[in-house]
Order: structure tokens, then C-alpha cells, then sequence
């Protein structure tokens, strides 16, 4: 470890290491990188660090063990570390959500969308409950949220929040949420009715040599219900076929996209991995925002991404880059290295759908907003 | 394994109102060994072109890239099958890889045919593949002095014969005289010679001329390409910050500058006429900004991934009614025509801007010639022998794109893109989508399975490349006395 640390300090450059900065790895509990890639993509997303951290600063006194405290005792361990680089054991956080998750209580590896998915949903599930209370509220309503369903069609991963207006949001909320609507238009009548849904990050499918815009736009694009999927009109009272599309009405401070490399194949009775080429641009808009979107030229930078390696969801590894102070760093596990965005080109897919080997390809991108 | 690309069908022939475009199968180069599969980190293969004059009849040469290799090959056009076994210049590189080249359009002749090369180790190669046996080639930023970064275009000065602009992926570009020494074993040190926004000029600081003559630092990101306006004026310069910035060549000045709607701007051409300036990138579109009204005149959205290559077609252009091309790595080629009802279309009725002011447009009549350049007009030749394999840190090249690199410090500034602020939105440098219209393709076909990275028109036909190495040849629509398909 001891060469690692210096290697990397020697790479920066001392006079251009980042002032207050700590590039720590993680080690590994036996396929845990499905863990650590997402909790380095999260500790390199800046708002979500200093939550975080002052979680920590205010909870100093909190004698229950949660997932929340575990996390925010690990990042306060990193930020307050002396030494600039090394490793450290986010041993605590482990054994809380193996013990609080049956799903992880397993020497396997794990999806890290998954996992992302979880860790928000139960962070805001406990700053929610906190906030309740706080306020002496009514007994915890809070819905057990089970995480979303991999393979599912579900495309919005949202906090299957019962729209309780008591439930204040958190700020997971603030930093997560965007809004979707589904606009339904029936053919019939022609009425547009249009549903909104909340979600705190998107799952896209890909294909083969697009980039996130195209996959993105593809999320969007029109789908016409018909036969036995038919609409049941409202106005029309019947049932009739329709158009349907999704797009984006309130775009999240920090996007987070969860690229549907994992696909259920029936004939083989399990997850094949789809390793198409899909780029991602350091700097991205949405193109499928709806009509009355306010924010919907909003410019996003890319903070981090989680990548997998190798071919399917219960093999391979899990790596992750970040972005720290305009310097750009691949973490695996408790390795760190210093990398060029023009390598990125690595991380994107394989182009070809013969071509074998490596597929080392971009799996959750987070993009954060340039007005924060 | 069958193609799981939605059955997509790669398209040999397509109609447009002109008629039918086919692809000639016998008119395709590629390097001789086929079927490899080049490594990601592998440069976009680029084209160029040069006609040179034998007797009275003219002949066209073209070059290009694949992977370590640079071909060189006589372009026979649409009457006769391409001929692989007999390149006029076949180079293979070790440790480095040709990223761009440009023929020497002034001392283009029978017998002679400078060909400028620049590589992904920084280098640039001047070879004449006419004149092997005679020729020393000449290898610039050799020690890697100048600049350790890729090299991403290389281009002549227009009208000047022994003076050329290489552009880096540190973000910086270099002028070079041929007939300087080319050696350079110490870091040169640059003294500020002229600083205009985002662009400034250095000098080299010593007493006698050498090379570089110039360098300039561009914008905040890597220069991705070059391309000079027809009249050879101005330089648009597309760089990775997002901006296409449009130099004045001679007054060492930035004239005016656009971004694209986000992400890098890889590729840029002049409209023929120079009155346009279109650029592909990372936004998936295309950009047209007129130099006249110095705004984005229209977008084009049909690419669903980045788009690598832009280029008029100038046989279908005339004023008020362009026809562009763009490909990239969606493996579609998308036409575009431009018209007068879009050229015409007011702009947006939006708030009054920063915008560079217009230059006066009086020619300027001060000459920055570089340094002394007449003095050394002549060589001194000396000619040392430069081996084929650019050996030049050898060690660095190979573990480029390995994970654990271990950077030298690096010559100049970095290229970390730094975050532009997102005042631009809504100006006539950055409208918001509504603002300008937003255009259909034309046509927009898969015409590959494989990437593109190059389109080039011709005048009976055009050429694309594709990121394997496969340059392709395309038919124009041919009228009912000309000739029939090509056997
Ligand atoms: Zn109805």
C-alpha cells in the first residue's frame, strides 16, 4: 500500500494535490466492489459528501447503529484521515447492511445499481423518520421500500413515497429527485392526460454505438398502447389505444443514470450483459424534457461514474471513476490511480457485438448541475 | 454471434432527390490485413487528398490512417477497382501511431509530394512518398520538448510552402518552418507576443529563429481539430471546452466564437463559399454559424451518437442552398440541406450579447511574418537520418493508455477542461434549442457496421472511413449518358 500512496501523491504532484482532499480506497470483504464503487462515486459527488458530513457533525450524540451513521462515520473517518492517500475498511458499513438486508448477506457479487438504490432509499427513509419524530409525529407510516426490481420495466426508480404531504423531503430528496410525466393521449377523444412520478434516478436501456443522449431520448420516445395493452379512457369510458411517452419535467441537481446493460435472456435462464458502446460527454442537457419543464436546459457536469467489468451481474468487478478538483481518479477497491479523461474512451463499450474480451463499460453515470 | 443491433440493415445504395448514391465494393481500400479489430484507443483514420498534375491529365492521391499504419495510395475514382497491392508509401510505426496528415497543396507535383504527419506521441513527420529514395524525412518535436500530448490535426499554411499549424490535446497549437532546425533538446521558453480572450499567442525566446515559431494556447480543453476558411484567412479551431473558436490567421486575433449546445465540438468545414461554418460533436448535432451575421444560424438533429466528421458537398452548393454531410459513431452518414428559408430566418429576438465586435473586415496589410523566416528560406540540410519507428519514449507510449501511468511533468498547460460558466445560453453563441431551427436529415443511413470517422466529397463520388480502416467509395447519381455501374 505504502508504494501506492506515494505513487499517487508522486503522480499529482504534491504542489498540485488538492487542499483538503483525501483519496482513500476501500478494501474488499469478499465481493464487496459492487459496495465500494458506489460509496466512492457517492463520496466524490460534492453535495452528497457534505450532507453527509454535517449528518455527522449533528448526530453526534446518536446511539443507534443505522445504515445513515455507518455511512457517515466512513466518510467522516476519510475526510478527517492525516495522510492524503491510503486504504481504509469500511468494515462497520458492511456488516450494518449485510445484517439489515438479506439481499446483501451474501459472499456474492451484488448489483451495484441495486445497492445505489437502496442506500438512497433508506437514507431518506431514515432522515424522514427522523424529521417525524423530531415533530412528535404520528408512528412511522414510512413504506418499507423493497429495491427496484432488477430487469424490471420500471424505468423511473423512484422513493415509492406514499404522497404524504406530513412527509417532508429530504435532502436526498433535494439532491436526487427529478420529476417525470407520462402524458397519455387517447386516439379516440384525443384528451392528453398526464401523470407525474417522482424519481431519484433513471434506468435507460442501451444500444449499440449511441451515446446517453440517444438512450435517453429513446426513454422519451412515443409508445403506442394497442391490442391487449389498450388504455382505459376516462373520458371515453373504454377502453381505447393510446400514445404514451415519458419525459422529464423537473431535472435533479445531481442526475443519476443507470445504464440497463443487464438483460434477461429466457433462452439461457439468466442476466447476459450487454456490452454496447454507449459514450458519455463530460458535459450533457436533456433532450427529452417535457414542454412546461422549467429547468430544462440545465447543464450538468459528469461527477462520477460506477463501471463494470467483466460479463454479467454475478461476476465480474466493479470499478469506479470520480472527479476530484478537475483531476479525474479510478478506484478499485483499495487501489487509486490518476487517469486522463482521454482514456474514458475504455470505459465506454465494446463497439462490435463479435468483439470479445474486457468489457469494461460505464454502468451508473452521476452528472451534477453546474448552478450548485 | 448475430447482430443484436436491431436487425439494423447496413444500407449499400440510398436515394436523394439527386438520385441514387451507391457504394462501389471494388473501390474499397483498406490496409492489406483485414479483420483485426483495432484496440479503442486507436485514432479516428483520417483522409486526405491531393491532385497532382502529370502531362495534362491530373491524378488524385489520397492517405490515410489505420491503427500504427499510414497508407498512401494512387485514388483511381469510380471507373477502375482500388488496387491494394500497390501503395505509393506504406509506413508502419512502433511506440507512436499517425493521428492526422495533410498533403502539401503548393509543392504538390508528378515527382514530389510533401506529406505532413503527426502522431499520437506529439511528433510530426514531413515524408515525400514520391521521393523515397531521395527524400530525408524530417521529425519534429522528435524529443518531445515542444509538447509530450497527442498531436490531433496537422495543416500547411495556405500560400505559405515551408510553414505549418499543429494542434495538440493539451490544448495548445505550434507553427513549425520546414526549413528550421528540427531539433529541440531543451524545453523552449516562450516569451507573450499577443493575447486576445481566450486565445494567446508566444514566441519562442531565444535569439536566433527556430522552431516553434509560434505557440498558441487556445481555450480551456484540447484542440480537437483545424480546419483554414477558403480564402485561407481565418482558421476555425473546435476544442474540447465545447467552443469553436474562428481565428484571423495573420492578425494572430480571435474574430469570433460559438459552443455547442454541451460536451466537446469534434469537427469542423467551411461552406465552400466561406460564408458558413458548420461543427459535429459530443451534443449528437449538427451547428451551422454564419461568419456574417456571427450567429448560429440552425442545428441539425438526426446522429444518436457523437458525430466525428463534417463536410460540404461543394458540387451541391450554391449561395442560399448548401448540402452538408456528417458521419460518426452511430455508423450513420446523415445528409443535410441547408436553405434559404432557414439561412434567411431572423434570429431569435434575444437580449443583446458580448459578442466579439465584427472585425472591420479591411484586409489587414501588416504581415506578421514569422521571425526571420526569409533568412532560412534554404536549409541548412544537414540531414540527419530519422528512423521510421518513432522511437521517442517508447516506455510512455506503451503505457498511455494503461491504467497505472505514471505522468511526466508535462510540457505547457494541462488539458483538464475547466468549467465554463453557462452565461452563453440563449445568445446568438449558444441559443436554447427553441431559439434556431432545429433540422430534419435529409437522409440518414447506416451505411456500416463499424464507426465512421471521415466523409470527403469528390467530384464523381465521395469517400468515407470508418475507425477499422476501411475507406469506402460512393457513387454520385449518374445521368442516363454516363457511365453505367462499375464491374
Ligand atoms: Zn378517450
Amino acid at each position: 500500500m505504502g508504494a501506492n500512496e506515494s505513487h499517487l501523491v508522486k503522480e499529482i504532484g504534491s504542489d498540485q494535490f488538492p487542499p483538503n482532499e483525501h483519496f482513500f480506497g476501500l478494501i474488499n470483504f469478499g465481493n464487496t466492489c459492487y459496495c465500494n464503487s458506489v460509496l466512492q462515486a457517492l463520496f466524490f459527488c460534492r453535495p452528497f459528501r457534505e450532507k453527509i458530513l454535517q449528518y455527522k457533525q449533528q448526530q453526534k450524540n446518536q446511539k443507534k447503529e443505522t445504515l445513515l451513521t455507518c455511512l457517515a462515520d466512513l466518510f467522516h473517518n476519510i475526510a478527517n484521515q492525516k495522510k492524503k492517500v491510503g486504504t481504509i475498511a469500511p468494515k462497520k458499513f458492511v456488516q450494518r447492511l449485510r445484517r439489515e438486508n438479506d439481499l446483501f448477506d451474501n459472499y456474492l457479487q451484488q448489483d451495484a445499481h441495486e445497492f445505489l438504490n437502496y442506500l438512497l432509499n433508506t437514507i431518506a427513509d431514515l432522515l424522514q423518520e427522523k424529521s417525524l419524530t423530531s415533530k412528535s409525529a404520528k408512528g412511522n407510516n414510512l413504506s418499507n421500500h423493497s429495491s427496484a426490481a432488477n430487469g424490471s420495466t420500471a424505468m423511473a426508480n423512484g422513493p415509492l413515497l406514499n404522497k404524504n404531504e406530513i412527509v417532508p423531503p429530504t435532502w436526498v430528496h433535494e439532491l436526487f429527485q427529478g420529476t417525470l410525466t407520462n402524458e397519455t393521449k387517447c386516439m379516440n377523444c384525443e384528451t392528453v392526460s398526464s401523470k407525474d412520478e417522482d424519481f431519484l434516478d433513471l434506468s435507460v436501456d442501451v444500444e449499440q454505438n449511441t451515446s446517453i443522449s440517444h438512450c435517453l431520448r429513446g426513454f422519451s420516445s412515443t409508445e403506442t398502447l394497442c391490442a391487449e395493452y389498450k388504455y382505459y379512457c376516462e373520458v371515453c369510458c373504454s377502453k381505447q389505444e393510446a400514445q404514451k411517452r415519458m419525459r422529464i419535467k423537473n431535472l435533479p441537481q445531481v442526475l443519476a443514470l443507470h445504464l440497463k446493460r443487464f438483460k434477461y435472456v429466457e433462452q439461457v435462464n439468466r442476466y447476459t450483459k450487454l456490452s454496447y458502446r454507449v459514450v458519455f460527454p463530460l458535459e450533457l442537457r436533456l433532450y427529452n424534457t417535457s414542454d412546461d419543464a422549467v429547468n430544462k436546459d440545465r447543464l450538468y457536469d459528469l461527477v462520477s461514474v460506477v463501471v463494470h467489468c467483466g460479463t454479467g451481474p454475478n461476476r465480474g468487478h466493479y470499478i469506479s471513476i470520480v472527479k476530484s478538483h478537475g483531476l479525474w481518479l479510478l478506484f478499485d477497491d483499495d487501489m487509486i490511480d490518476k487517469i486522463e479523461p482521454s482514456t474514458f474512451e475504455d470505459f465506454y463499450g465494446l463497439a462490435q457485438d463479435f468483439q470479445k474480451g474486457q468489457s469494461e463499460s460505464g454502468y451508473i453515470l452521476f452528472y451534477q448541475s453546474r448552478e450548485i | 454471434m448475430a447482430s443484436s443491433d436491431g436487425g439494423k440493415e447496413v444500407k449499400t445504395a440510398f436515394v436523394t432527390r439527386e438520385g441514387k448514391y451507391k457504394l462501389l465494393p471494388l473501390s474499397e481500400y483498406s490496409k492489406p490485413t483485414r479483420n483485426q479489430i483495432n484496440p479503442p484507443q486507436y485514432s479516428p483514420v483520417r483522409l486526405s487528398f491531393i491532385e497532382t498534375n502529370v502531362d495534362k491529365s491530373s491524378e488524385l492521391i489520397f492517405a490515410f490512417n489505420s491503427g500504427r499504419e499510414l497508407f498512401v495510395y494512387p485514388y483511381r475514382g469510380v471507373r477502375k477497382a482500388a488496387d491494394l497491392s500497390k501503395p505509393i508509401d506504406k509506413r508502419s510505426y512502433q511506440g507512436t501511431m499517425p493521428t492526422s496528415h495533410d498533403f502539401n497543396k503548393g509543392l504538390a507535383s508528378a515527382d514530389s509530394l510533401p506529406l505532413l504527419i503527426g502522431f499520437s506521441g506529439g511528433q510530426i513527420q514531413l515524408i515525400d512518398p514520391l521521393r523515397k529514395e531521395v527524400f530525408n524525412c524530417k521529425l519534429f518535436n522528435k524529443e518531445r520538448q515542444v509538447d509530450k500530448s497527442r498531436v490531433t490535426c496537422v495543416r500547411w499554411l495556405p500560400g505559405v510552402q515551408n510553414q505549418f499549424v499543429v494542434s495538440h490535446s493539451s490544448g495548445q497549437l505550434y507553427v513549425y518552418n520546414t526549413d528550421l532546425q528540427t531539433t529541440c533538446t531543451q524545453p523552449p521558453h516562450y516569451q507573450s507576443f499577443k493575447h486576445t480572450d481566450s486565445v494567446s499567442v508566444f514566441t519562442c525566446k531565444t535569439k536566433s529563429t527556430r522552431n516553434p515559431l509560434y505557440r498558441w494556447v487556445v481555450g480551456a480543453g484540447a484542440i480537437t481539430h483545424l480546419s483554414f476558411s477558403p480564402d485561407g484567412e481565418h482558421l476555425a479551431i473546435t476544442s474540447a471546452d465545447g467552443y469553436l473558436r474562428i481565428v484571423h490567421w495573420l492578425r494572430q486575433e480571435l474574430t469570433t466564437s460559438f459552443r455547442s449546445y454541451f460536451g466537446a465540438f469534434l469537427h469542423c468545414a467551411w461552406s465552400p463559399d466561406g460564408y458558413y461554418v458548420a461543427a459535429g460533436g459530443e451534443d449528437d448535432l449538427v451547428t451551422v454559424f454564419s461568419m456574417q451575421q456571427r450567429r448560429i444560424v440552425c442545428r441539425g438533429r438526426g446522429h444518436k451518437s457523437w458525430i466525428n466528421c463534417v463536410a460540404f458537398d461543394s458540387s451541391l452548393c450554391k449561395p442560399l442552398e448548401y448540402r452538408l454531410a456528417s458521419v460518426g459513431d452511430d455508423t450513420q452518414l446523415c445528409l443535410w440541406d441547408i436553405n434559404e428559408d432557414v439561412l434567411r430566418q431572423p434570429p431569435p429576438a434575444s437580449r443583446p450579447t458580448s459578442l466579439p465586435t465584427p472585425n472591420s473586415g479591411v484586409q489587414s496589410t501588416v504581415s506578421l511574418a514569422p521571425p526571420s523566416s526569409a533568412k532560412t528560406s534554404k536549409s541548412p540540410l544537414t540531414n540527419k537520418f530519422v528512423n521510421l519507428t518513432l522511437g521517442g519514449d517508447k516506455k510512455d507510449e506503451k503505457k498511455e493508455h494503461k491504467r497505472n501511468i505514471s505522468f511526466t511533468s508535462k510540457s505547457g498547460s494541462t488539458n483538464h477542461v475547466k468549467p465554463l460558466d453557462d452565461k452563453v445560453l440563449g445568445t446568438p453563441v449558444c441559443p436554447r434549442l427553441e431559439e434556431v431551427p432545429l433540422l430534419e436529415p435529409l437522409i440518414c443511413k447506416k451505411i456500416s457496421n463499424e464507426r465512421l470517422t471521415s466523409v470527403h466529397f469528390l467530384e464523381e463520388c465521395f469517400v468515407t472511413a470508418c475507425y477499422e480502416g476501411n475507406c469506402y467509395t460512393w457513387s454520385r447519381p449518374t445521368s442516363p449518358s454516363s457511365v453505367k455501374d462499375v464491374t
